[in-house]
């Protein structure tokens, strides 16, 4: 994917606003609506948390970079990271409707998203979604 | 994120100012759960009139705070809700799982 924004972080938590706040901004110059916007920033958010605990467990000085295009009316976000092979689509989707605490992250992302995959790619592991938009573009 | 917490008669209330994701919300689940552990009034409320995005972390910290009101048999209440949290929590199928009321006055 030849990626118009990327942005690379260390994976401490408290630079997820940043994440947050590139691709909102990303979003919003390509036309999205509000809510789509939300909805794509929200599955970059937790791709990225999800690499940050369980990926990285924790490790704050490692480092995770995303990406964004959007084209074609879809746009298109990968999550990049240095870890050990972990792919967060093997783990089991706890119910929706279980009243427990964790485990919601993987479920937002698979309702908001229409393609999720994951794949070992040099070394890396990489998240690739995909949501189909309509925008009006800027 | 910024946390306050008032006594305000029978209710505690804390009010969320920020972002709720992996950074702050293991602040504002303490800082819930501590409430619950210490003060014995009837209800905890969590006004998020002030909070514009929350993650999947900040709605487990809730669900928690939930628990531990039906354990102990208190009301735990969101209000204020704003667009994003509420789409996260219908999303999550929560919507109507929490006592939610617009305003802290809506509480009775």
């Amino acid at each position: 994917m030849a990626a118009e924004v990327e942005i690379t972080v260390a994976s401490h938590p408290r630079w997820l606003s940043l994440i947050r706040r590139v691709v909102t901004e990303y979003a919003e110059l390509k036309g999205l609506d509000a809510r789509s916007a939300r909805e794509v920033v929200l599955a970059v958010d937790e791709a990225s948390a999800n690499v940050i605990k369980h990926t990285y467990q924790g490790e704050c000085k490692q480092r995770l970079t995303v990406s964004a295009l959007y084209s074609e009316d879809a746009i298109e976000v990968e999550i990049h990271d240095n870890g050990e092979p972990f792919n967060p689509m093997s783990q089991p989707l706890p119910s929706p409707d279980e009243l427990r605490a964790g485990g919601r992250g993987m479920f937002l992302m698979q309702t908001v998203m229409d393609e999720i995959e994951y794949e070992r790619r040099d070394g890396k592991n990489c998240m690739r979604m995909r949501k189909r938009i309509k925008a009006h573009a800027k | 994120m910024d946390l306050n917490i008032k006594r305000i008669g029978t209710r505690s209330v804390v009010y969320v100012e920020g972002d709720i994701d992996l950074y702050s919300s293991p602040e504002l689940r303490e800082t819930v759960l501590d409430l619950f552990r210490k003060r014995q009034q009837e209800q905890i409320i969590v006004n998020l009139a002030e909070v514009p995005y929350i993650d999947s972390s900040g709605i487990a910290s809730l669900v928690e705070g939930l628990q531990e009101a039906r354990k102990q048999n208190r009301r735990f209440v969101l209000v204020g809700l704003r667009e994003g949290p509420r789409h996260v929590l219908e999303l999550t199928r929560l919507l109507n799982v929490f006592e939610i009321a617009e305003t802290e006055e809506a509480v009775t």
